[in-house]
């Protein structure tokens, strides 16, 4: 079985697929396809566990993050996607999402 | 925000600027067919946008000689190329073989120790000089006479500007107090940047405009709008208004009890604040300024949303627009591309809510049933693009006349 993200993460896993995307627009338009409900459950999951993730993720050089840790890097840049919505939006979330549609990231994220 | 300038740090019992200060200005209505006119546009298209200094770029994307970055102006239905040269000096040119016209460069950006173009092989270098062209004797023309076509350019605070107009003013000597305060901001030792752009169905006017007042904020933006209005200042109003010819500012008004709102934000505003302050960006002095460059350029001072907001007109009811936060150094670490990117979707989901109502306000006006608008005091700047724009309308008809 291959592991997907690093020793300690593993409460994660179920959203490796999900939201471990690469590239700025990739994420943005997984964080508005989503539910409601799966938003939440994602922020609730990798939020608790957002220091010890970037404390990890620290200690490893920033330009050259593989496999397990580039996993965990995506899903930390797309809970930086999420928390607006949860912490901020709230049931503003779907207007806003129908309005920024309509700003397209020029892609240039390193992960 | 940690920006101490005891001028300009927020004081309990806000007071809005006066009316009179703002009276040469003039408090007329506004006629309503200068935001959807077609007529209209063609002559703003002429007297402004083929004259004005046009933010296209940053430095940080040309770094060595030979990077060239490629624009489209659909204003000037022009395709330009900016060079960095041998020299170090970057030039911009139509992107247009001076043979039959045939564009150079197809790509948005890149690297070239010349450029060949591909219909008869003529070739230019990175100054614009056209450098060989097969059986060229067969033509009853110089080389000289036919380097790149160039067009103006000035980089003020990494910022590369470009006019259509040989002719025009330089323009870091237009900008008054603005010039050197840009200097000081992120946006003038940036290396990357982050992008976002977009296509309203809106004059290039009223998407400006609602960028430069704080009259809408506490209605369109009650949630995400974070720290722009407080019970001393319930609209947000700025604590100043700045003029230099053309160009206006304002200085924002920040409410010093602001709470962010969960613990992702909290982190990523700290780590944000932290890596700012690992590189001495954090207390820079103009943090609370809004940088307004005529006609189309603005950008924030402060280090954490240090945004540029370019619009470009496609017609009289379509504009173009360029978002980018701009960023010095790669990020060092994990935490500050958390933080990056945490700052980046607020800024997005904030620019996001101004969607509908810039373009519903160009419904409504298209439509013709308003002869005139209104601006109030704390639309100043509103009404200084307009006179602006007026006056440089007159100033070209009195040319042709
Ligand atoms: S059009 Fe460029 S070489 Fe002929
Ligand atoms: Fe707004």
């Amino acid at each position: 079985m291959t592991v997907l993200l690093p020793h300690g993460f593993e409460a994660l896993e179920g959203f490796v697929d999900q939201w471990a995307l690469t590239g700025e627009a990739a994420r943005a338009a997984a964080r508005s396809a989503a539910t409601d409900e799966a938003r939440a459950r994602f922020y609730e999951a990798a939020q608790p566990l957002m220091e010890p993730a970037l404390a990890h993720l620290d200690a490893k050089p920033i330009g050259s993050l593989e496999g397990a840790d580039a996993k965990l890097m995506r899903l930390m840049l797309s809970l930086a996607n999420v928390y607006h919505s949860v912490e901020v939006l709230g049931d503003q979330e779907a207007e806003n999402a129908r309005m920024r549609s309509r700003l397209k990231f020029t892609d240039h994220a390193p992960y | 925000m940690a920006d101490a300038d005891p001028q300009t740090a927020p004081q309990p019992g806000f007071t809005p600027v006066s009316q009179e200060e703002l009276d040469f200005l003039g408090t007329d209505p506004i006629p309503a067919s200068a935001y959807y006119d077609p007529d209209w546009y063609e002559l703003e298209r002429k007297a402004v946008f083929l004259r004005s200094w046009i933010n296209i770029g940053h430095v940080c994307e040309v770094p060595t000689p030979g990077n060239f970055i490629h624009r489209q102006l659909e204003f000037a239905s022009a395709s330009l190329l900016i060079v960095k040269g041998k020299d170090g000096e970057l030039r911009a040119f139509h992107n247009a073989c001076t043979h039959r016209g045939t564009r150079l460069v197809r790509e948005a950006a890149g690297h070239r120790a010349n450029f060949r173009c591909p219909y008869h092989s003529w070739t230019f270098g990175q100054d614009g000089a056209l450098l060989s062209a097969p059986d060229f004797e067969g033509f009853n023309t110089t080389k000289e006479q036919c380097a790149l076509k160039q067009v103006r350019c000035e980089v003020v605070a990494g910022l590369i500007f470009v006019n259509f107009d040989p002719d025009a003013d330089a323009l870091r000597p237009q900008l008054g107090d603005f010039a050197d305060e840009m200097d000081t901001v992120p946006v003038a030792r940036a290396t990357e940047f982050s992008e976002y752009t977009y296509e309203l169905n809106a004059n290039w006017k009223i998407v400006y405009d609602n960028f430069q007042e704080n009259y809408h904020l506490r209605f369109i933006h009650p949630r995400s709008g974070l720290g722009g209005t407080g019970p001393d200042n319930p609209f947000g109003y700025p604590t100043r208004y700045r003029f230099f010819g053309d160009h206006r500012g304002q200085t924002i008004w920040y409410n010093p009890e602001t709470q962010p709102r969960g613990p992702v934000q909290i982190g990523g505003f700290m780590a944000a604040a932290t890596a700012l302050a690992g590189k001495g960006l954090m207390d820079t002095p103009h943090g609370r300024e809004y940088f307004g460059l005529f006609p189309t350029f603005f950008m924030l001072g402060n280090p954490l949303q240090n945004f540029s907001h370019v619009v470009y007109p496609l017609d009289a009811g379509r504009t173009r627009g360029v978002i980018r936060m701009y960023w010095v150094g790669e990020a060092e670490n994990a935490t500050e591309l958390f933080a990056r990117q945490a700052g980046l979707t607020m800024m997005r989901d904030l620019h996001a809510e101004d969607i509908d109502v810039i373009e519903d306000g160009q419904t409504g006006l298209s439509s013709g049933a308003l002869e005139h608008i209104h601006f109030q005091t704390q639309e100043a700047l509103c009404r200084h693009l307009y006179n602006t724009v007026i006056d440089k309308v007159r100033a070209l008809q009195a040319e042709a006349q």
